[in-house]
């Protein structure tokens, strides 16, 4: 029966109870979105690369050089000499050294030069391969190896031509059309940078600028990509170098060879550090957003107290009459906490479902733009536990009406005129 | 069990402190009686039911209702009290504007035991007191905030009645009633109260109704605060 007249009674006022339950939605996804990019954040980026020991490239900041090298955010303003990666490779601690030239783009997506290395060493997650979902590494010049994502968002196949753009913008304004690739191999998906990334040879790399200098293309001497075959395709420049060494042990001492080195200034980090170094500076703004997010939930149950205590003016009367029929103080309390209870409950529900709509949406989006991967429907026990909270602390603050009910006298909610 | 319903004694209140709006030197009232209450607006009818039905406790002097002093019992007892032997059909009829006129009229029994052992179906003997006082089906499941102020009326009534308590109070319960459905209404009250031994305190404006009661309680003369 309590159910009952709390339901009539809230459908009775279902505007203000609606608004007063998008409030706690709109803050409970607020709260939830907070989390889920903070967790996702961290987990895209520590997943994105393992297995290397070192990361080499010209002398710049320990930070920049892991987000342009592994997470493809931002450009290297520096490259370093091809000969200098083969110094590197030669070197007797060293099992593997992966180069990677950068530069270029194909519709908003990287394209990254690389060996076949890459796909033998390159490791993610927790030490897992680079698969192929369909075809295989590069072989010929003009061979392209596409990551997943690009894959399913230009709805790529195999055997497919595409053309490579000078430049990493999100418009192809200068194109290398006159070097058409062809897409040999469609990688698994990683949830990595990998996905969003175009492969081909160093030496490809090469061949596309061979008619250029210093980004643009020089008049009079186009070289078509038949000719370009029969060229010196020696790379000259690789923009960075992930490194695997025989054994971890020797990481500090290399690291600090590499970074004394005399050709040329280099930087050598480690992956793990670095990253721990990108996460004390993204920490303090990443409690600053979680606690305007708190601030909001808040906001949001202090705005329920609200509306529960004026309605509870317009309420008296019939609180009054419950109580002359002779329900219960508890009672009475007990259709004040369910009806904070519901609505905590259900707006905590609805904003759980906009959080999941808006991240389905907006997946794509921060994937590209930030890199970041997020799994919509990977909520856990933490989000579960915050929500929990939230509808706990709701109903607490459905005791203060109810507290506040019981402290009238009969006789003045019964007396209450037109 | 004692024979008097209601024994009061040198009563007085006040709706506020420097006041007195009703002072009363005896009256009783016996189980099952019947009686008819009258006086002037203002005279202090609903004054006086309110703290029979210990909706207000006195100010001064002893109230028993059923043996019972209410002025010593806490608020939530005299709710219970309340809930449990008396039926009010209150001067503003007091209904729960979103329930149906049926959940309104099988509200109360939730929070009586007394009363609601004595019904086996709430539901059909809603319909029936209802039914009764002339609301036919469609009026019956209607919410009370979409029924004529007559109809409302006759839901507080039947809301009083159902439950068969030991007192009712009825506060100008056929107000808004034209002549026959108020016909209906007084019929079905003498019968159920006789049915149930219950007594019966019924004020109105109407001097014509006077004839089915067993005592008149004139509010003018037995109220000393309007006298003076
Ligand atoms: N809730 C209240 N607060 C303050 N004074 C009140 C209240 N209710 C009634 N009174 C006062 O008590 C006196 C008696 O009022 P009461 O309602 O008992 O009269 P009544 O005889 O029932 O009149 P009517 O026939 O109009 O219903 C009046 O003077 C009124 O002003
Ligand atoms: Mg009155």
């Amino acid at each position: 029966m309590l159910l009952k007249i709390a339901r009539s009674s809230l459908y009775n006022r279902r505007i203000s109870a609606l608004l007063t339950l998008l409030t706690i939605a709109i803050s409970v996804a607020l709260l939830l979105a907070v989390e889920r990019v903070r967790v996702e954040t961290r987990n895209s980026f520590s997943n994105t690369i393992a297995g290397i020991d070192l990361i080499v490239g010209a002398r710049t900041g320990p930070v920049q050089l892991l987000l342009y090298s592994v997470f493809r955010i931002g450009d290297a303003t520096n490259n370093i000499r091809y000969a200098t990666y083969e110094e590197i490779a030669k070197h007797p601690q060293v099992a593997f050294a992966i180069p990677i030239s950068l530069g270029d783009s194909h519709r908003g997506f990287r394209v990254i030069g690389t060996t076949a290395d890459y796909f033998e060493h390159f490791r993610f997650g927790d030490k897992r391969k680079l698969e192929f979902a369909a075809g295989e590494p590069f072989a010929d010049l003009y061979d392209a190896v596409v990551g997943a994502e690009v894959a399913r968002a230009l709805g790529y196949t195999l055997g497919q031509q595409i053309v490579v753009a000078h430049g990493t913008g999100r418009v192809d304004i200068t194109r290398h059309d006159d070097k058409p690739f062809r897409i040999v191999g469609i990688l698994a998906r990683t949830g990595t940078p990998v996905d969003r990334s175009v492969h081909v040879s160093l030496q490809a790399i090469e061949a596309i600028h061979i008619d250029w200098q210093s980004g643009a293309r020089l008049p009079g001497r186009a070289v078509d990509a038949e000719t370009a075959r029969t060229m010196d395709l020696q790379p000259k420049a690789v923009t960075a170098v992930f490194v695997g060494l025989k054994s971890r042990v020797a990481a500090f001492s290399i690291q600090r060879q590499v970074n004394d080195f005399r050709g040329e200034p280099l930087l050598a980090i480690m992956p793990g550090i670095t990253l721990a170094q990108l996460w004390s500076l993204i920490g303090v703004a990443e409690n600053a957003l979680r606690l305007v997010a708190a601030c909001v939930v808040i906001a949001g149950i202090l705005g329920m107290i609200t509306a529960l205590v004026t309605t509870l003016n317009e309420r008296r009367r019939e609180m009054a009459i419950l109580r002359s029929l002779g329900a219960r103080p508890w009672q009475i309390g007990l259709l004040l906490v369910i009806e904070a209870a519901v609505l905590t409950a259900l707006g905590a529900t609805v904003g759980v479902i906009v959080l999941l709509l808006g991240m389905v949406a907006l997946a794509p989006w921060l994937a590209s733009a930030y890199g970041i991967f997020i799994q919509p429907f990977a909520m856990g026990v933490p989000e579960l536990i915050l929500v929990g909270a939230v509808v706990v602390f709701g109903i607490l603050a459905g005791l203060v009406p109810a507290l506040m009910a019981y402290s009238r006298s009969l006789s003045d909610g019964l007396s209450i005129r037109v | 069990m004692s024979e008097a319903l209601i024994e009061l004694r040198n009563l007085t209140f006040g709706w506020t402190r420097n006041r007195v709006d009703l002072e009363i030197a005896a009256l009783d009232i016996a189980r099952g009686e019947r009686v008819f209450v009258r006086g002037a607006s203002g005279s202090g009818k609903s004054t006086l039911l309110s703290l029979l039905a210990g909706v207000n406790v006195p100010r001064s002097g002893t109230l028993r209702v059923l043996g019972q002093a209410l002025g010593s019992l806490s608020g939530t007892a005299r709710d219970r009290f309340r809930a449990e032997h008396i039926g009010y059909v209150f001067q503003q009829f007091n209904l729960l504007p979103y329930l149906s006129a049926r959940d309104n009229v099988v509200l109360g029994l939730n929070f009586s035991r007394e009363r609601a052992t004595r019904v086996a179906n709430r539901k059909a003997m809603a319909d029936e007191l209802l039914q009764r006082l002339g609301l036919d089906a469609r009026h019956i499941g209607a919410l009370a905030s979409e029924l004529s102020v007559g109809q409302q009326q006759r839901v507080a009534a039947a809301r009083a009645l159902i439950g068969a308590p030991e007192l009712i109070i009825a506060d100008e319960p056929t107000s808004a009633l034209d002549a026959d459905t108020r016909d209906q209404f007084l019929s079905l009250l003498i019968d159920a109260s006789t049915a149930a031994g219950s007594a019966v305190l019924f004020v109105s404006h109407d001097s014509g109704l006077r004839a089915h009661f067993d005592t008149t309680l004139d509010l003018h003369t037995l109220n000393r605060a309007r006298v003076a």
